[in-house]
């Protein structure tokens, strides 16, 4: 793939005699919504965790808009994350102790961002899914739902290239799910940001652009189901 | 579900040993502390008993309207006894003089031979100056040493003490001697209340900072264990079966440093016993408790530490998976600074009434006591409500990401995120309350040439017509002696002075003497002071008619200064005078006063202060980690997420520093506020005075040792935080 933003191959990861991933070769297209299904323990996870840089795979490259980071060290790997990649998970992820805007300005803070700015963009990405009102309440007093938003758009608050979502819908009902799932895909598209989407659900995989299927640790058969 | 199986769930999990060897060191050294404490608390009335020989329990003589005394003569089966206070080179001699006829039936304490006069015994320490000090100026006061005094008659190894066998007459013209049939044995109970009390609030202050620990310690329990704790909860074990293993396990560990503890104290009472209390060390016997005691000590500690451990586990129940959600803790409401303010209205109202009147001053004291540990209380009450409020401030400027996160946990969980710097705090409160104290005692008492007062280096005696010529030949002869001055006692009986000539009134230190030949000097109140106010004013000389015809009352040695020429006067006047009082000086006067005891009191608060602050920072280490690792999965997560491990250290460092910070200004302050009450109030007139080095240093010690405390946390931070070893899904 000429234009691909993600670029992986030959991908192995072992955990002790647990080998997780056995050689994936691997391109994501700039701007493209890929699903990434499989039965549980094949390898998902892990799989966006090398992805992300956030584990070095015990072989492959992976390369993101031109950066290998296999060949970054520890910190250089957090920078980029902190730049270039969001992440969001099942649940809990937010910290409790901080308003839903403190906890989406937090990635810009981290970033050097000055408060008020933070703040400001804080304000702007919730406003867009629609939490307008829920600024100022801690996480403990959101829906499942709500809180799920809130992660997306900490997610996609520091306009990263690529945004890795494990089962973002994962523990949530299916009608909040669709909504929530819908929220999140709009705002990446609108923003031309990647999104790499770990799910179970064969509905939640309608929804991206492609598919794939992690089976012992490979992409099985019918790797790219483009549609 | 058997309590069996809960064990093998709960015990034995990752980390376990070593928070429990953090309660074992911790409660080993309180206790260790606590065990010579208390035996120094039971064995106070002890020293007292020992020098019950010293006590004058006896008949007064017959005084005549002049002075003049009568005294039975010698029997056997009676002595005469008296007793003064001596000084040689600063040091007080406590000085008793016993008259037994020849063939005495009266026995000494201890099987000491009877002595005749010109003999003495001393205590060590004083057989030690002797050796240590040219005769002329100490041994030649009390004649020919013939032995030393037994462990058995001593207050401590330090106690300065002599037992001085003088002639019939010489005591028999003592007005303060007393006719008994022998040596008391039972002894005068001082009061050593002061003591007990001051004990019993260093036990305290032993004790808050370990209860602090253990549940901080027990908090760091559950934050280890807690996914396991919400699975041995879902399976069905009760709210109370968790909170009795973590009672059964904190249990063990606390009887296991109590007992280690107690070893402990064994070597700690060499260091312990070189202290001085009222006036002297103590034997290492002095600072044991006896077996019983020990044994209720580690009882009481195992049941404390258990206690505390069940209750933190049993409020703080994590209760099945699913069903906890982080939720914040109550709010905390300004109604928290009342216990202060009742502590502190109590405080000063009792002050002021043991000040006013002296007839309501024990129930006051009592009052005094108990509103300081409602003031200690109420610092830690109202320690969350000022967190919550500094920290809320501080998250509106907080500008850096380790700041807004910090800042969030802090005004959500004051009393967590101040728990862990209480003990801290009240240590510093306790400790700046007996700092200004101290201090201001002390202002006064270093003694310095002040105009109109007796010089420094003058030595008075007292004196009477039949042995001043002695007195002044033997002064004149003492080498370093200048001037030997005498004053007259006065024609009219009710005139407060003596008189003498006008130049000698100049050389012994007065001002403003008029132009007269002679005048009348207040000579006890150049050497007393007219109050214990630091300003006293001088006695002014009046105009007197001459010395002719009158009788001699005082003679002084004018003296080069130096402290042999002093000693060697003192012993002149000594030897040639009447031995009923010591020659004195205004030094002496000085270090006789409240100053030595306060300053022994500074050692121990300050050494106790010591230890609770220790304790207290290994509490904020303990609380630190927990804490860290109670939100290992939000830290991992911000790590993943690209935070540095130098911001999560900048949150961790936040956390302690902003409650530290917020609450140690105010109680460091609200404990110079009741000292400074106290000094008004029952100072007699002194004057608050600021704290020296030693305050600040242990202010800079306990600011180092949190830092310390923190920093020993970051490992913990980095390492739970690893993504590696932190799953997200
Ligand atoms: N940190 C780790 N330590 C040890 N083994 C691990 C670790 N992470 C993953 N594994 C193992 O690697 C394999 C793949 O795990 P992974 O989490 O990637 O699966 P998954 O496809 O995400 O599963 P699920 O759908 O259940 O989330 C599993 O067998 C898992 O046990
Ligand atoms: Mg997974």
């Amino acid at each position: 793939m000429a234009d691909a933003l993600i670029s992986a191959s030959g991908l192995r990861k072992s955990f002790g005699p647990t080998a997780a991933l056995r050689g994936i070769d691997l391109d994501v297209a700039r701007g493209e919504v890929l699903a990434v299904m499989g039965p549980s323990g094949s390898g998902k996870s892990t799989l966006i965790h090398c992805l992300a840089g956030v584990l070095a795979p015990d072989e492959g490259t992976v390369t993101i808009d031109g950066t290998d980071l296999t060949s970054l060290s520890a910190d250089a790997r957090a920078r980029f994350r902190l730049e270039r990649i969001g992440f969001v998970f099942q649940f809990g992820q937010l910290l409790p102790d901080l308003s839903a805007r403190d906890n989406v300005a937090l990635p810009l803070l981290m970033g050097g961002a000055r408060r008020r700015a933070a703040v400001a963009t804080a304000d702007h990405w919730l406003g867009r899914l629609g939490l307008a009102d829920q600024a100022g309440k801690s996480p403990g007093d959101m829906s499942g739902g709500q809180a799920q938003r809130v992660a997306i758009a900490r997610a996609l608050a520091t306009e990263p290239s690529v945004v890795f979502a494990d089962e973002p819908t994962g523990s949530l009902d299916s009608l909040s799910a669709e909504t929530v799932l819908e929220a999140m895909l709009e705002a990446a598209r609108e923003s031309a940001t990647t999104v790499v989407l770990i799910t179970h659900d064969a509905r939640t995989a309608a929804h991206a652009d492609r598919e794939v299927i992690v089976r012992d640790g490979r992409l099985s058969g019918a790797a790219a189901v483009a549609r | 579900m058997t309590a069996a199986s809960a064990r093998l769930l709960l015990l034995g999990t990752a980390g376990a040993a070593r928070r429990l060897a953090g309660i074992v060191a911790g409660v080993a050294v309180a206790v260790a502390m606590l065990i010579v404490l208390l035996g120094t608390y039971l064995h106070m009335p002890d020293r007292d008993e020992r020098t019950a020989w010293q006590v004058l329990v006896g008949e007064r003589l017959e005084t005549s309207a002049d002075g003049t005394t009568t005294a039975p003569d010698p029997t056997t089966d009676q002595m005469l006894i008296a007793s003064r206070q001596d000084y040689v080179h600063g040091q007080l001699v406590t000085v008793t003089a016993a008259a037994v006829s020849p063939a005495t039936d009266v026995a000494f304490p201890h099987g000491l031979e009877p002595l005749v006069p010109g003999q003495f015994y001393a205590s060590p320490a004083v057989a030690d100056m002797i050796d240590h000090l040219p005769a002329d100026q100490f041994a030649d006061r009390y004649g020919e040493l013939v032995g030393t005094l037994p462990d058995a008659m001593l207050r401590g190894p330090d106690e300065r003490s002599v037992l001085v066998g003088a002639p019939w007459e010489t005591v028999a013209s003592n007005p303060n001697a007393r006719v008994q049939p022998g040596f008391d044995t039972v002894g005068q109970r001082y009061d050593v209340t002061t003591y007990r009390v001051i004990l019993a609030i260093g036990s305290i202050a032993m004790l808050v900072p370990i209860v602090l620990l253990i549940s901080i310690v027990s908090q760091l329990g559950a934050a280890q264990r807690r996914e396991r704790l919400a699975t041995v909860r879902l399976i069905g074990a009760g709210r109370r079966a968790v909170a009795g293993l973590s009672a059964l396990e904190m249990g063990a560990a606390t009887a296991a440093g109590a007992v280690l503890g107690v070893l402990a104290a064994l070597p700690l009472r060499a260091v312990a016993s070189t202290l001085s209390i009222n006036g002297a060390q103590s034997f290492p016997a002095d600072l044991t408790p006896s077996p019983a005691w020990v044994i209720a000590t580690i009882a009481g500690v195992t049941v404390l530490g258990a206690a505390v451990a069940w209750w933190q586990a049993y409020r703080d129940d994590v209760g099945a998976p699913g069903a906890s959600r982080e939720r914040a803790e109550k709010r905390v409401t300004g109604w928290r600074v009342t216990t202060l303010g009742v502590g502190l209205t109590l405080f000063a109202g009792s002050a002021w009434v043991a000040n006013t009147s002296p007839a309501a001053s024990a129930a006051a004291a009592v009052v005094l006591i108990a509103s300081f540990a409602v003031l200690t209380f109420g610092i830690i009450i109202a320690g969350p409500w000022l967190t919550r409020a500094v920290s809320s401030a501080y998250g509106r400027v907080a500008a850096r990401a380790s700041a807004v996160v910090a800042a969030g946990r802090l005004t959500r969980h004051p009393r967590s995120t101040f728990r862990s710097v209480a003990g801290l705090v009240a240590a510093v409160f306790i400790v700046s309350v007996f700092a200004g104290v101290v201090s201001s005692v002390r202002a006064i008492t270093v003694p310095s040439e002040e105009p109109g007062m007796l010089s420094l280096d003058v030595v008075l005696a007292h004196a009477d017509a039949a042995h001043a010529d002695a007195m002044v030949a033997a002064a004149r002869d003492a080498d370093g002696v200048e001037r030997v001055v005498v004053g007259y006692r006065p024609g009219d009986p009710d005139a407060a002075g003596v008189v003498m000539d006008a130049q000698d009134a100049r050389a012994i230190g007065a001002t403003a003497v008029p132009d007269a030949a002679a005048v009348m000097v207040d000579t006890f109140a150049m050497l007393w002071g007219t109050s214990l106010d630091v300003d006293a004013q001088a006695p002014v000389p009046e105009p007197a008619d001459g010395t002719e015809g009158l009788e001699p009352a005082v003679v002084m040695a004018v003296t080069d200064g130096s402290p042999a020429a002093i000693e060697r006067a003192r012993t002149a006047l000594d030897i040639a005078g009447d031995r009923s009082l010591a020659p004195t000086s205004r030094t002496d006067a000085a270090a006789g006063g409240a100053a030595d005891i306060t300053q022994e009191l500074a050692v121990l608060a300050y050494i106790g202060m010591a230890i609770a602050i220790g304790i207290s920072a290994l509490a904020l280490a303990v609380a630190t980690i927990a804490a860290a690792l109670e939100r290992r999965r939000t830290f991992g997560l911000l790590r993943l997420a690209g935070m540095p491990v130098a911001q999560l250290r900048g949150v961790v460092a936040t956390e302690a520093a902003v409650p530290l910070a917020s609450t140690l200004v105010a109680s460091a302050g609200l404990g110079f506020l009741v000292a400074w009450i106290l000094v008004i109030t029952l100072g007699n007139g002194l004057e608050f005075t600021w704290p020296d080095g030693r305050y600040w240093v242990a202010l800079v010690g306990s600011t180092a040792l949190a830092a310390l405390a923190v920093a020993a946390s970051f490992g913990t931070v980095r390492r739970s935080t690893e993504i590696d070893s932190t799953r997200f899904e």
